[in-house]
This record gives structure tokens, C-alpha cells and sequence, in this order.
């Protein structure tokens, strides 16, 4: 059962940033994850999923009432006077689907497993930043909302909490919750998604499964070559100048397949021109590196 | 939950302190004036030169009315006695002051401008004694003039009558002196064609003729004796029957003259008695010719008079007539003098310092500042909170988040209110109604501009402009309702706003219920009626810039979360690695 769908979403801000040609649809329990360097235009979906944008182009259909939507700003959104108790009080009351009973279970089992019951009567405005976190994401998951959107959820998290944010999130995705979180971290979006948006510069780079993404992913390395001296390093240059080698200082990097031609050209040129390195770093390339990567093969395709 | 979520907002907020200390000062600020201006005592100063009845009058109805009434020799003295806060007003008689149409000197009331509150409010009671007193004057000035004018009226009406009358008269005496007139020259008073001279004449002819055929008959009837004899004499031979006949034809025709000469006698003396008569006769006729001719002149005489009699008369009558439109619509002359049989003049004196205010306007100006400013700022406060953001996400219907925030304004102003008004029913000692007909127009002047409070609120960007709006609307309010400046003082085109200015309706009937102990709204009908539609307006305009503005406000709270200028970022690292190419490429 399709609970949403996106239909070529095209929104303008007056100041030129636009999203162009969004399009995607998720079904029920499904758990979409929205990637992308920050800017690249994940929360303007967002915001026209949540309906706080209506003069954008495109279509989407929304499976659910409106009232079972629940929603985690990227900055905390509550009122910084009222206490935790009382924002979570007030949003329940307001979202239209207030039962007290339901309220005050959800209200004992986020408090507690989110370690908020100390601070229940302090205003919010004298939370820490964590804790204005974990106060968002309780106000999102308040009413026992169908779907849950959550907009960085745990930027601003420490590993414990941040794992603690995704076993709560495992445990909704449980109960039949439909997900959408947006993240500018590969791994984090990785252990729970099983659909994936990949945005740049406000277009979509990629939609799909989540595992058909991360085996691409996984099959790209960067090499990272530390040079001794200059000399070497210009040598270096002067043979890979129109290759993908990016040169920096003392270093040059490629982002590469598993058994890519190149790196093998590298090496044994190296080996070759008796080309000390001082080190050889082969990692996981990050997002931004994964972006740049495939911006440069769309301009090469231009 | 929601009011309670905005009273928190609020009172947690460090402007809204502000404000409320303000409002607090503002309160105190009042009570203090309140107890210091001591308005139950009211000192008037009073420079007469010339007493008259009217002044007298005037005076001891003053004194009557409970104020303390202080003379100066000087006027100089008096308007001192004002500056120097020794009293409240001072009063100018002018020499003989009365109440007649020739009389235009003015009485002049000396105030102090920077006490205008209290000055006005004493002003008002002095005028209200005035106003009694002009009031009595005004009712006999109005009941002489109607009776005057009743008399003219009748005297009018029966004028015009017997003009009618006089008219008629004249007109049917101009048509018997033209009868007259025509029967006077219809009279023939010419001599008879008879000639009397030649009647005389020809009688005398005929008497002579007649004695001469007499005498001629007398010589025929001898003559026709001689012939006869001599007929017979003769011899001749003649008829026997022709001297018989001529016998007897002498004879009797001696007889007729015979006879006729007595007639004839008769008729000489006659015809001498007829010419006397006639020569009498004729110089009668000369009389009466001349008297005709005199006669035909005085009817001329006369017909040229009622001529000129009839044209005045129609002059007289259009005049009347004209005279009597006239009174119908007859304008007052002296309809200053009836209405206001006294001329006053309102003098400012500005030295003073001192600082007194009345209570309408004081709670009024609590009343409206604090719902402007405290509605204001609670749609500020809720708007640009985050919070803000989830109550769009909210299936609550707009409606539901406007009327709260009025809602919460309103107990915020009514809880400043009630302490305000609870003060002054104990120090007035008001009734119950009294209090609850405050209450009344409390809660409408804290709606109507806790209206305005939200509009402001909506059309703001920050809490620092919406509070300078509040404060300049409250201060125009004030401005152009004569609180600050006197009527006098605005610019003529503005004049004519205080009577729309929703702030003076609302202190005019303020003033009626604390200062008069109004408890009906007869009086107040159509200041409500107004104030209504006036919250209508502002609902509809709040209303409307709080659904449009709070899309626009929530897409600017998104648009402040977005990190700075990503974009530019990948586009400088596009720029960046574009020249790293082009370097390389040099290279």
C-alpha cells in the first residue's frame, strides 16, 4: 500500500535555490532515508511533504491523515517558556488526535527511555542541546503518530544517545511506522533504511533500495598517497595530470572501483620511477567524496 | 492548555516584564494622581471688577455647588493663583456681565494646560453650574422671543385682514366715484336749444302783430262798417248776402281779436315773467356748469387717491404677506445669545508643572495601551517562537490559535483592569451597577483593542517595532482626543476626527459612568453601535493578517534553519576544482 508519493517535486525560493524533478513513492513500513551535503535541498522536501510548502510544482500523494503525521525539525521546535512536560502536554493536545490515556503511556515510555524525567518541569529554553533534541523527537513520537519524519535526528548526538535514538526508531519501524529521516551521514542512514534518496544541489541522484546505494558505495575505495619529497610529487603530476588523481599539497587521492585500471597504472608507476611515499591510506570514501564523484561523471557525461 | 501555554509564554518573556512593569507604573502612576489631586476639595479663583445681577448669580451658584471660590482684586492675581497650583481654574468676569443681545463681552477661564485632565474635569462640573444656570436664562429667553413672536404673528394676521378689508372698500368707492364720474359727464348743462331771446322776441312780435291785426281788425271791422254803410248808401246794387257775411265776418272776427287781445295780454306778461325766469335760469345753469366741472375734479382728485390708495394697499399687502412667509420660517438672530447666553473663553496658563489626571482617561490609557501592547506581543511572542512552527503543522483550525491569543490578552488586560476599577469603586464608593456598566466598557475597549494589538502584532517584524507601534497608535489616540492638547490646539482638519477617535467614545462614556454614575445605555447607544462596528472592522483585518502573515512568517523560521550558504559552497568547490584544472592544464 503506497502511503506516499512523489511526483516530479519542483519548489523555487525567491533567492534562486530550487529542487527540481523530486520524485519517489514508499509503501507502508517502509523506511526512506534522505541523503545529501547539507543544503542540497532535504528539507524543502520535507517541508512540502509536511505541507508547510504549497506553492510547488509536481504532485504528492499523502496515504495517511494528516493528524498521524509526526514531525522532528532539524532545529529544536517547541516553546522554549513551557516546561518539557507542558510541550509535550500542548502538542498533544493540539495535534488533534489527543487521548489521555495513550498520552500518558507514550508520555512515561519517551521520558524514561530518553532520559528526560529529571528535567520534566524545567522550561525547555534551560535544556541542553541534546536534551532540546531528545525533546523534539519525543513531541514528533508523542500521539503514536503512522508517519514519523525526522530532519537530522541525531546531529547534535553523542554516540550513546544516537544509538539510543535508532534502537527508538527500530522499535516504532516495529510497531508499523512509516520513517523518513534525512541525514548528511552515510552509516547512520545505512543500518535502518531500506529506501534511499540521494539528493544534490536540489536534484535527485539517486532512488532505490538502500542496499543497491551501499554496494555501490561499498565497492568504491579512496587511496590517499602521501609523497616524500616534491620532486616526486610533480613527477607524479606530470604523468597523471588528466586523470582523477586530485593533488594536493603532498598528497594525491582517488576515488576509485575495486579494480579500477588507473590505480593499478598508479602503482606500478610508482614502482617504476623508484617513487618514494611516505604513506598509502585506503579507506571508505565519505558522502561529499562520493558526491563529487558523481557530479564529475554527470559533467563528464555532459 | 493553550491560554495557559500563552500566559507562560508571556510572563516568562523579558519584554512582556517590561510591559508589565510599565502597566504597574502606569496603575500607581494613576492611584498616586488620584490621591494627590484631592478632587473632592476644588479651589476656583475668581476676578470681578463690575458686579452685575448675572455674575452675582453665576457666583452664588458656584459657591452653592460646593467649590471653594477665592476674589481677586486683579485679574493678574488670579491667573497667578492658577500657575502657582493654588487653584484649579480661574474665572474673568467681565464688567456688568448680563444676558442681552447687545452684550458680547466673553467670560474667560484661565487654565493650566499641563493639568488639563483635572482642569477639564473641574471645567466640566463649573460648566455643568453654567450650563444650569443658561439653561434657566435660555428657557425665558426662548419663552419671551415665542411670545413676541405669537403677538407679531396675530398682529399680522389681523393687519393683513383689515388691509383686505380697507381694500375692498376703496375698490368698490373707486368704482362709485367712476359710476360718478360717467353719470357726471353724461349731465348736459348746456343752454336748451331753445332760443328764449328769440321766443321773446318773437312773442313780442306776435303781441304786436297781434295788437297791430287787432288794430288792423278793429280798422277792417270799421272799414267794413263804412262799407256796408257805404254799400248801402250807395245804392249799389250788392248782395244782400255778401254784406251780411262781411258784416258778420267784421264782427266776429273783431270779436276773436277782441278776445285775443286779452291773450295776448296774458301772454306779453308771460313771456316777460319767462325771461325773467329764463335770465334767472341761465346764470343757475353757469352755477351748476361750474359746479360740474368742480365736481368732475374733486372725482378725479378722488379716483387718483384711491388709485394711489389701491397701489399702497397692494404694496402694503405684499409687504404683509411677505412679512408673514417670513415669520414662518423665521430664523433666530440671536441663537448664540439663546444658547449660549453666557460667552466663555477657555485661556491656557502654562507655567505650572504639577501633573494631575483623571480617572476616565487614566484607565482608559491603561486600558488601550495594555491591550495593544499585550495582544501584540503575544502574536509576536507565539510567532516567532518554534513552538510556532509545530501550531501550523496543527489541524486546529486558525481560528482556534487567533482567538486564544485574544482570549489570553484579554485576561492579562481585565486582570490590570479589575484592580484599577475595584480602586476606584472603593475610593468613589460606586454601586453595583455603576461597577458592572464599567465593567461592560472595559471589556470593550480591552477586545477592541486587543484587535488592534493583533493586527499591529501581525504586520510587525520584531517585538521592538510592534511595541513602538503600540505606543505610537496609543499616543495618536491620545493625541487626537484632546487629552494631551485641547481641541483648540489640533490642526482644523484633524478637529472633526475626535468624534470618530474610538478612544474618546470610549472616554466620553467612561466619564459618564465613573464621573455621572451612568448605569443605562440610552446615552451610549450610538457610541456602542459605533465601537461595535469598529471591532468588526479590526476583527476582520486581524483576523486576515494573522492567516496570511503566519505563512509567511513560518516559511522565514524554516528558511532561518537552513545552514549558511551551502550552495555557495558546492559552487565555490565546482569554481575551485574547475581552475584546479585549468591550472593543470596550463601547467
Amino acid at each position: 500500500m503506497t502511503i506516499l508519493q512523489v511526483k516530479n517535486l519542483s519548489f523555487r525560493y525567491r533567492k534562486g535555490f530550487s529542487i527540481d524533478g523530486i520524485s519517489f513513492s514508499l509503501k507502508k513500513k517502509d523506511f526512506l532515508g534522505i541523503l545529501g551535503v547539507s543544503g542540497s535541498g532535504k528539507t524543502t522536501i520535507i517541508r512540502a511533504v509536511a505541507g508547510l510548502v504549497t506553492d510547488f510544482s509536481g504532485r504528492i500523494f499523502l496515504g495517511f491523515e494528516r493528524e498521524k503525521l509526526g514531525i522532528s525539525f532539524q532545529q529544536p521546535s517547541f516553546f522554549d517558556e513551557l516546561t518539557v512536560k507542558d510541550n509535550l502536554a500542548y502538542f498533544s493536545r493540539i495535534s488533534g488526535r489527543h487521548n489521555r490515556n495513550i498520552f500518558e503511556k507514550n508520555y512515561a515510555f519517551l521520558i524514561d527511555f530518553l532520559e528526560l524525567r529529571r528535567f520534566e518541569k524545567r522550561p525547555a529554553e534551560k535544556l541542553s542541546g541534546g536534551m532540546k533534541r531528545r525533546l523534539d523527537i519525543a513531541i514528533a513520537l508523542i500521539n503514536q503518530p503512522e508517519f514519523v519524519i525526522l530532519d537530522e535526528p541525531v546531529g547534535e548526538l553523542d554516540p550513546i544517545l544516537r544509538k539510543k535514538i535508532f534502537v527508538l526508531i527500530d522499535i516504532l519501524a516495529k510497531r508499523g511506522c512509516t520513517f523518513m529521516i534525512t541525514s548528511h551521514i552515510l552509516y547512520d542512514l545505512e543500518r535502518v533504511c531500506n529506501k534511499l534518496l540521494v539528493v544534490n544541489d536540489g536534484k535527485q541522484m539517486f532512488f532505490g533500495d538502500s542496499s543497491e546505494f551501499m554496494d555501490k558505495v561499498k565497492q568504491t575505495f579512496k587511496t590517499k598517497i602521501a609523497f616524500s619529497s616534491a620532486e616526486d610529487l610533480n613527477k607524479m603530476k606530470a604523468a597523471f595530470k588528466d586523470s582523477r588523481l586530485v593533488f594536493s599539497a603532498n598528497t594525491a587521492t582517488m576515488i576509485h572501483k575495486k579494480d579500477n585500471m588507473q590505480i593499478k597504472e598508479l602503482f606500478y608507476f610508482l614502482e617504476k620511477e623508484s617513487i618514494k611515499v611516505s604513506e598509502v591510506r585506503v579507506s571508505q570514501p565519505s558522502l561529499e567524496d562520493i558526491f563529487v564523484k558523481m557530479v564529475s561523471n554527470e559533467e563528464r557525461k555532459e | 492548555m493553550i491560554i495557559r501555554k500563552n500566559l507562560s509564554i508571556f510572563f516568562r518573556n523579558k519584554s512582556s516584564s517590561i510591559i508589565m512593569v510599565l502597566g504597574t507604573f502606569l496603575i500607581l502612576f494613576a492611584l498616586v494622581s488620584f490621591f494627590s489631586e484631592d478632587s473632592q476639595v476644588v479651589h476656583v479663583s475668581y476676578f470681578l471688577n463690575q458686579s452685575s445681577e448675572t455674575s452675582e448669580a453665576i457666583i452664588s451658584l458656584l459657591a452653592d455647588s460646593g467649590f471653594i471660590l477665592h476674589e481677586f482684586p486683579t485679574e493678574e492675581g488670579c491667573v497667578s493663583s492658577v500657575s502657582e497650583g493654588k487653584s484649579k481654574i480661574c474665572l474673568s468676569f467681565p464688567d456688568n456681565l448680563e444676558i442681552s443681545e447687545d452684550y458680547n463681552e466673553s467670560l474667560f477661564f484661565y487654565i493650566d494646560t499641563s493639568r488639563i485632565n483635572v482642569v477639564y474635569y473641574i471645567l466640566d462640573q463649573v460648566m455643568s453650574e453654567f450650563s444650569e444656570y443658561s439653561s434657566r436664562q435660555r428657557h425665558r429667553l426662548i419663552g419671551d422671543m415665542l411670545l413676541a413672536i405669537d403677538n407679531v404673528s396675530g398682529m399680522l394676521d389681523e393687519a393683513e385682514a383689515q388691509l383686505r378689508e380697507v381694500s375692498k372698500d376703496l375698490e368698490s368707492a373707486q368704482e362709485s366715484l367712476l359710476d360718478l364720474q360717467s353719470e357726471l359727464s353724461g349731465i348736459d348743462v348746456s343752454y336748451p336749444n331753445l332760443n328764449a331771446l328769440n321766443f321773446s322776441q318773437s312773442a313780442s312780435s306776435l303781441i304786436t302783430r297781434f295788437r297791430q291785426a287787432s288794430s288792423n281788425s278793429n280798422k277792417f271791422r270799421r272799414l267794413s262798417q263804412g262799407l256796408i254803410s257805404a254799400m248801402e248808401d250807395c245804392g249799389c246794387d250788392v248782395n244782400q248776402s255778401y254784406r251780411d257775411t262781411l258784416n258778420q265776418t267784421s264782427v266776429s272776427h273783431f270779436e276773436v281779436l277782441n278776445n285775443s287781445d286779452s291773450l295776448i295780454k296774458s301772454l306779453s306778461a308771460n313771456v316777460n315773467s319767462f325771461t325773467k325766469f329764463y335770465s334767472d335760469s341761465t346764470k343757475s345753469f353757469d352755477d351748476i356748469e361750474k359746479m360740474k366741472k368742480s365736481v368732475s375734479s374733486d372725482i378725479k382728485g378722488l379716483l387718483d387717491l384711491v388709485d394711489d390708495a389701491l397701489t399702497e394697499i397692494s404694496l402694503v399687502s405684499k409687504a404683509l404677506k411677505d412679512s408673514n412667509a417670513e415669520f414662518e420660517r423665521l430664523e433666530i438672530r440671536k441663537a448664540e445669545k439663546i444658547l449660549e447666553p453666557i460667552s466663555t473663553s477657555i485661556v491656557p496658563v502654562t507655567e505650572s508643572s504639577k501633573l494631575g489626571i483623571a480617572i476616565p482617561s487614566v484607565f482608559l490609557i491603561l486600558l488601550a495601551s495594555s491591550s495593544l501592547l499585550f495582544s501584540s506581543s503575544l502574536v509576536i511572542f507565539n510567532r516567532d517562537s518554534r513552538g510556532g512552527l509545530r501550531e501550523t503543522l496543527s489541524h486546529k483550525p486558525r481560528l482556534f490559535f487567533y482567538f486564544s491569543i485574544l482570549a489570553s490578552s484579554l485576561i492579562l488586560v481585565i486582570g490590570q483592569a479589575l484592580v484599577f476599577m475595584l480602586v476606584v469603586v472603593i475610593l468613589l464608593s460606586l454601586s453595583l451597577n455603576v461597577f458592572l456598566m464599567l465593567a461592560f466598557v472595559s471589556a470593550c475597549s480591552a477586545i477592541l483593542f486587543s484587535f488592534g494589538g493583533i493586527l499591529i502584532g501581525n504586520i510587525s517584524d520584531s517585538k521592538e517595532m510592534a511595541f513602538f507601534f503600540s505606543i505610537v497608535v496609543t499616543l495618536i489616540l491620545l493625541v487626537l482626543s484632546g487629552e494631551i492638547l485641547p481641541v483648540e490646539f489640533i490642526a482644523e482638519p484633524f478637529q472633526s476626527l475626535i468624534v470618530y477617535n474610538p478612544y474618546e467614545v470610549l472616554r466620553a462614556s467612561l466619564h459618564r459612568i465613573i464621573i455621572h454614575g451612568a448605569t443605562g445605555f440610552d446615552e451610549m447607544l450610538f457610541d456602542f453601535a459605533y465601537i461595535g462596528i469598529l471591532a468588526a472592522v479590526l476583527l476582520f483585518l486581524s483576523f486576515f493578517s494573522f492567516s496570511t502573515f503566519r505563512k509567511l512568517r513560518t516559511s522565514r523560521l524554516y528558511k532561518k534553519e537552513r545552514k549558511p550558504a551551502p550552495k555557495k559552497t558546492v559552487k565555490e568547490g565546482k569554481a575551485v576544482r574547475k581552475r584546479a584544472v585549468k591550472d593543470k592544464r596550463k601547467k
